[in-house]
């Protein structure tokens, strides 16, 4: 029996098997481009780069050359290399430092304004968005206008109010202290961002239940406030950690990792390495430490994640 | 009381506004300085003539391939957004709705969210190596494939939220109307996130348009993208501080025109992909 | 127009079982209802119909094919969801067009029995609004439009009226019957709602955790209830459970709690059904319904003495819980018959006894009605 739609009623054999194939075609199709993609590009490179650190590498009328050398990258880096060690040093230093400070700062704001209410709220978001969006070599470029020892904006004001210019960029003992502050100034609003969402999303009635039991600011800020904000937190100054690893381009434009090795950070080193000096062997094995490392460390803030977004109000 | 929380108010709002400034100021002390003649930057001058002259020198004179890194730069990151946000959305739909093996969900999205933490520069050096290799170094195909893959994460987890927003019974009666998973795509699906796609694709057309690391190993002079150039000002003997300025101004339009018009989309992107 | 066969479907989610196993079969044009509390399955039960899930086991056949592993598109079933799922980006014309769109059907057909299915539901003058722009009551009816325009060999519906306020619910309800026997449809309809359930289905398949309790016409299943269950879920308020000892009395069956006797009336016939089934001394649960209480003449021996906890008029009736042994007790009075002055206060004491022959016996253990035994 037919109906009038002309379809068989039930269903055909083929028909159905049609669909199944279909259907089974596209969820492949569509992964495909996804898993391609980062098969060729993200997996594939790694083991590249573990082939690759294993031999050195010499260039001769533009085509690679490889010597095979077994472990002496690794073994020069672990035992002679200065260099990268102490961009390890410095990556961490900047990395928790820059951290803390977008944390107070971004925290201190976002209570502000949750408690304070609306004044230009539009307008203050859309200015917090800048630093965010705009792109990084651009902020590098700005801030290396600004920290000019010559002619850079600060130093005009410095000298106005009667004191020596400071060279922010040059000097050694400043270098890491300015890159640090350009990085603050980036990320205190993505910090901000997040947690005045987190704040926002807090049930106020707890709060007016504790307005009888509590005595002013700084109690309600360190029973109430920072308890229930805490997995929030965590999340967020965990997340601003790994991805502060990451940064390359400011440096690039405000020092080269100068002056010395200043505001030497690991990603600028094995940059040099690799192109700068054309040691590939080398700078693949340093990828690869600096990856395993990385990769600890995300795991490790993985867990800790895990137990805290349970309880995160964002 | 009153005063009290007056006072407490207004250090509120000092602070916040204070920052806003902080923000504010050398963006547009940038943006001044690149309407102002070399001279008066150097010489340290507040007001100065007006001058077009560092844009004019910047794209039309002859020894600045400005107007080409741009041209590059669109391109680029144009072809690499689209890609990625179809790409993505395709992956979301399927790993959302469809029931792929548990393994096959868990290895993408769990993976994406892995690289995407790990610093680009241990990548760069691979990929300059592949594709030197094959003699792709310097092609638009360099740059974009890696650029797709440098924003798949970010996409895949925004494209994921919007397709989980889309109420599973109206996948289902797509599925009684008649439609197989591509129909249920094609007809249902993507008109329904056709919003969230295009929030996504402003952020992805950010991130491409910024991207440094990359760009500067793997384009050469000819396809050198606008961040590369704008480093590039920095590294001569005699830096152009009018036309770094201008550079500057002009690599930061497509950012601003976001925030200007997709304020609240670049806010839920990043919401979105930060607590993912 | 479809004859539906379940065998041995059973559906399980890992370890938890859905459906342990249960055999339907569903006739050519009727309008079977699938009722039961949350949890009983009988969503499930409608959506292994409807292929969105598959089953653990067994097998379903339509018509003779079975379709156990087919997709949802290939089974020519339409479904009306509880939020209706309406496309949001698409115009109410279109919404109900397109599974035809997808089966290719020509354009100038599919128009017209569009144009149709819209005069039918009063959607007129509604084609080219998107579902945003219309009611509550309007979307669903779009909803039921999209499947009417298939003309399937099988109507699912999920809950469809739970989202509608009252008074349109009751409108729609029939409008939907209408329908069904309009078009000579075989529909399945399900509800966690009896009164929707009695009053549209030509059978009923009351599920509890999975399982078939009772299939019937809805007179069946609230004159002879197979168990405890199906009783207490028919019929609203809710029967009326009493346990106790069984005792004869010459033909009189009575119902011995301690030191309280009560009289069970029964014509000479009923009463020797009882006596068949059940023995002197069983531990039994009586079941009366609200509306098959009667006063008795004052205080007369083996009558309920209940005392009046509240009343509530509704208008036509009168409810008044009371206080019964320990137990509270519900009683539907016609209030018609009672008179207007005639409301018993709290804290009265009222005298009653089941109507003769609508009480009913269960098993205390298992629940089942030992008269059908």
């Amino acid at each position: 029996m037919s109906n009038s739609i002309g379809m068989k009623s039930g269903n055909s054999q083929s028909g159905k098997r049609n669909t199944e194939k279909a259907n089974r075609q596209w969820l492949w199709i569509s992964i495909a481009p996804a898993v391609i993609f980062l098969a060729a590009l993200t997996i594939f490179p790694i083991f590249n780069l573990i082939g690759l650190s294993v031999h050195a590498v010499e260039w001769e009328g533009g085509k690679a050359v490889y010597d095979y050398v077994g472990m002496r990258n690794f073994k020069d880096l672990f035992a002679q290399d200065p260099v990268f060690w102490v961009g390890v040093k410095n990556t961490i230093v900047f990395a928790v430092c820059a951290v803390t400070f977008q944390m107070l700062l971004g925290f201190s704001m976002a209570l502000a304004v949750s408690r304070a209410g609306q004044v230009g709220r539009g307008i203050l978001t859309t200015i917090f968005l800048l630093p965010i969006v705009l792109p990084p070599i651009v902020i590098g470029a700005m801030w290396r206008l600004l920290m000019g020892r010559d002619f850079g904006a600060l130093n005009g004001i410095v000298t106005s109010l009667g004191f020596a210019p400071v060279d922010w960029l040059g000097n050694p003992s400043l270098a890491l202290a300015s890159v640090i502050f350009v990085d603050v100034w980036h990320w205190t609003p993505f910090v901000f961002l997040l947690i005045l969402a987190g704040l926002e999303s807090l049930d106020q009635e707890v709060f007016e239940a504790a307005k009888l039991d509590v005595k002013g600011f700084w109690q309600e800020l360190k029973f109430i406030t920072l308890p229930l904000m805490m997995p929030t937190i965590i999340i967020t100054m965990v997340l601003r950690i790994i991805l502060s690893f990451k940064v390359f381009d400011e440096i690039y434009l405000l020092t080269s990792g100068g002056p010395g090795t200043a505001t030497e950070v690991v990603n600028f080193t094995i940059y040099r390495v690799f192109f700068g000096q054309d040691r590939v062997g080398a700078g693949s094995a340093m990828s690869i430490v600096t990856l395993v490392g990385l990769v600890l460390l995300i795991t490790f803030s993985q867990v800790i994640m895990r137990r805290f977004r349970k309880g995160a109000s964002v | 009381m009153n005063i009290q929380k007056h006072g407490g108010k207004i250090a509120a709002n000092s602070l916040v506004w204070g920052y806003a400034l902080i923000i504010l100021v050398p963006i547009i002390w940038v943006v001044s300085n690149s309407f102002k003649r070399q001279i008066d930057i150097l010489t340290g001058k507040t007001f100065a003539p007006f001058t077009w002259s560092n844009y004019e020198s910047l794209l039309f004179s002859r020894q600045s391939d400005f107007l080409g890194n741009l041209l590059n730069s669109v391109i680029i990151s144009s072809i690499a957004t689209t890609a990625v946000i179809m790409i993505a959305t395709m992956a979301a739909y399927t790993l959302v709705r469809l029931n792929p093996p548990k393994w096959v969900k868990w290895m993408l999205l769990g993976w994406a969210l892995f690289f995407h933490m790990l610093p680009t520069l241990t990548f760069v050096g691979s990929w300059f190596i592949m594709f030197s290799s094959v003699g792709l170094h310097g092609t638009y195909f360099a740059m974009i494939s890696t650029l797709i893959v440098m924003n798949l994460p970010v996409a895949l987890f925004l494209m994921v939220t919007f397709t989980e927003a889309v109420p599973v019974e109206i996948i289902q009666a797509a599925r009684m109307d008649g439609c197989n998973s591509r129909q249920t795509f094609f007809q249902v699906v993507f008109p329904l996130v056709r919003g969230g796609m295009i929030a996504a694709a402003a952020l992805v057309f950010i991130f491409a348009w910024s991207d440094f690391s990359v760009a500067v190993v793997l384009t050469s002079k000819d396809t050198m993208t606008v961040p590369v150039a704008i480093a590039t000002f920095a590294q001569e003997f005699e830096i152009k501080y009018g036309e770094m300025a201008a550079g500057s101004v002009l690599s930061m339009i497509p950012a601003i025109t976001l925030i200007l018009f997709g304020q609240k989309f670049v806010v839920r992107g990043l919401l979105a992909g930060a607590v993912k | 127009m479809a004859q539906v066969n379940l065998n041995s479907i059973s559906k399980a989610y890992g370890a938890a079982v859905i459906i342990p196993g249960l055999d339907l079969e569903i006739h050519d044009g009727e309008f079977i209802a699938l009722v039961g509390p949350s949890g009983s399955g009988k969503s499930t039960l409608l959506r292994l119909i409807a292929g969105l899930e598959d089953v653990t086991s067994g097998a379903i056949k339509v018509d003779g094919d079975d379709i156990t592993n087919s997709d949802p598109s290939d089974r020519d079933m339409a479904m009306v969801f509880q939020s209706y799922a309406l496309y949001p980006h698409m115009t109410v014309a279109d919404n109900m067009g397109f599974a035809l769109k997808m089966r290719k059907m020509d354009a100038g057909e599919i128009a017209e029995r569009v144009a149709s299915a819209v005069k039918m539901l009063d959607l007129t003058g509604m084609e080219d609004r998107k579902p945003s722009q219309l009611s509550g009551g309007q979307r669903q009816r779009v909803a039921m439009g999209r499947a009417i325009v298939r003309n399937p060999s099988l109507f699912l519906f999920d809950e469809p009226l739970s989202n509608l306020d009252a008074k349109l619910r009751t409108k729609t309800r029939l409008e939907i019957r209408e329908l069904h026997d309009r078009l000579g449809a075989t529909s399945v309809f399900v509800t966690h709602d009896q009164v929707e359930a009695m009053t549209m289905a030509d059978r009923i398949v009351l599920l509890d955790h999975g399982v078939i309790k009772q299939v019937g016409p809805p007179q069946e299943l609230y004159y002879h209830p197979k168990n405890k269950f199906v009783a207490s879920f028919i019929g609203s308020p809710e029967m009326n459970f009493l346990s106790g000892k069984i005792a004869f009395s010459g033909d009189k069956v009575a119902l011995v709690s301690g030191e309280a006797t009560w009289d069970l009336p029964c014509s000479a016939a009923y009463c020797k059904q009882v006596q068949s089934k059940v023995s002197e001394g069983d531990l039994v649960d009586i079941g009366v319904r609200p509306e098959h209480f009667e006063f008795t003449k004052d205080n007369a021996k083996g009558s309920f003495e209940i005392v009046v906890k509240a009343t509530e008029f509704t208008g036509q009736d009168l409810f008044i819980a009371a206080d019964f042994s320990g137990k509270v007790v519900a009683m539907n009075v016609d209030s018609l018959k009672l008179g207007e002055n005639k409301v018993p206060k709290n804290g009265s004491t009222l005298y009653v006894s089941p109507v003769a022959d609508q009480w009913h016996l269960f098993d205390s253990e298992t629940g089942s009605n030992l008269k059908l035994a």
